[in-house]
């Protein structure tokens, strides 16, 4: 019985529907074809063109890539204050504060800083050099005393060497003296005054290159009689200071030998 | 006579062609073809589908053209989750609805299609019993509650299911089932009256 009616409806479905297709045959009109495929192929257009597509991307590379040499270039830039010399290359930076204080500026401003010798001028160099061995003095003297000290010891043996340039030129002149007018010193007068050159450079380098304090050497600070005879000595080089200490000195170490 | 699930198969794509889904998938990336031949395949049908359910022509255009642009929107977030002609007459019955609800003054006043108007070689001595039939068929769709003519348009045009009808339809499929199955028996009884009386 269901199954009966069940086949009547599904006849009388296909009697319904098949009346249907009949009836229902209108077609869309062109003027909404064309409006709806116009509107279609609009909106599927990419909204950018291509080169603006690629300028987001472009600036974000930009900016990653600034961004990574910048740290890089502060990563591996000196501490303020260093002071560097490169003799073999010949290369001469000095890496002032005031240099420093321009680091915030473009990275090419920190070249302008190392500068080759070779592209300076002699005047520009020395002056350079100047301004280095001030900032080296003001670096080092307050934290190395030892270098302090070694540096005034070498100002005192180039004074030395200048009066022993001096006793150099009043032998020559003495030796001219004791040979009279002639203009060509004698072999004999001219070896004493070798003689007498040789020994005070010798003695002038024995005492330029002592330690102060100790214009005699321990040979002659052995005897009172020698030590008296480098004292002497030191009293003809006008060395009147270093004479009269050596003399305390000798006062105090043989109280009883008569100095005079 | 063709059975009811040939008759349907005019609505569906064939076998050696691209499915709905995968055309929009198509027009999604740019191309305009695929959803030239998705339109072409489906706009008759869902053009009749508003023309029965609004009962005026300016009015079934208007919601069609609202219905087709919200496709083409929505081409961007489509994922083919469900049946194309499912989303689609989706949007085409959410369209009517939206202007049903603008425009309070919906009448039903049938709107005298020409195609419906009676051929001059069909006049009334020389009509047949297959295009009065057919002029009965109009005027019962035209009386039939909008809920059971949507039902029964859905059915019809767009060849969808019983669950496909209720999703369409925001109802479940019993409501579907039963509003369906009054309107083919007003429309059967429409139909079969005259054969009756004469």
């Amino acid at each position: 019985m269901t199954e009966e009616r069940n086949q009547s409806d599904a006849r009388a479905d296909a009697l319904v529907s098949q009346a249907y297709r009949d009836l229902a045959d209108e077609r869309t009109p062109e003027h909404l074809d064309r409006t709806i495929l116009r509107v279609a192929a609009k909106e599927a257009r990419p909204r950018y063109s291509r080169f603006v597509a690629w300028t987001r991307p472009m600036a974000w590379a930009a900016t990653v890539l600034l961004s990574v040499a910048l740290v890089l270039e502060v990563t591996n830039t000196p501490s303020p204050g260093v002071v560097s010399f490169d003799e073999t290359i010949n290369t001469f930076e000095v890496q002032s504060p005031e240099a420093d204080a321009k680091d915030d500026g473009p990275v090419d401003s920190l070249e302008e800083s190392v500068v080759p010798a070779s592209e300076l001028t002699k005047k520009q160099s020395n002056d350079m050099r100047q301004k280095a061995t001030a900032i080296a003095e003001q670096e080092i003297a307050p934290q190395q005393p030892a270098a302090r000290e070694r540096a005034e010891l070498l100002s005192d043996t180039a004074e030395l060497k200048i009066k022993n340039e001096d006793m150099l030129q009043q032998a020559q002149e003495l030796a001219r003296a004791q040979v009279g007018d002639n203009d060509q010193p004698s072999p004999a007068a001219s070896a004493v005054t070798e003689q007498e050159f040789a020994a005070g450079r010798s003695l002038a380098s024995t005492a330029a290159f002592s330690a102060p304090g100790a214009e005699c050497d321990e040979d002659a600070v052995a005897a009172p009689q020698t030590w008296l005879e480098c004292i002497a000595a030191l009293e003809d080089a006008g060395r009147d200071d270093a004479a009269r200490e050596q003399r305390a000195m000798l006062a105090e170490a043989f109280p009883d030998f008569d100095l005079r | 006579m063709l059975s009811h699930t040939a008759e349907l198969a005019y609505a569906r794509p064939m076998d050696n062609v691209p499915e709905d889904s995968a055309l929009m998938l198509r027009y999604r990336d740019g191309d305009v073809a695929a959803f030239e031949v998705l339109y072409r395949r489906h706009n008759d049908a869902v053009f009749r589908y508003l023309l029965r359910l609004c009962q005026h022509r300016d009015t079934a255009e208007d919601v069609f053209q609202d219905a087709w642009g919200k496709i083409v929107k929505a081409r961007d977030s489509y994922r083919p989750t469900a049946k194309f002609s499912t989303f689609l007459y989706r949007v085409a019955h959410n369209c009517f609805i939206d202007h049903i609800r603008r425009n309070k003054r919906h009448t039903r006043t049938a709107a005298v299609e020409p195609d419906s108007q009676p051929d001059p070689a069909d006049l009334p001595e020389v009509e047949t019993e297959r295009s009065l039939a057919r002029r009965r068929l109009e005027a019962a769709l035209q009386e039939l509650p909008e809920e059971q003519r949507d039902v029964f348009l859905l059915s019809e045009e767009a060849g969808l299911s019983l669950d496909q009808i209720a999703s369409v339809t925001d109802s479940n499929r019993e409501t579907a089932k039963s509003r369906l199955r009054y309107a083919v028996n007003k429309l059967r009884a429409a139909i079969d009256e005259p054969v009756r009386t004469s």
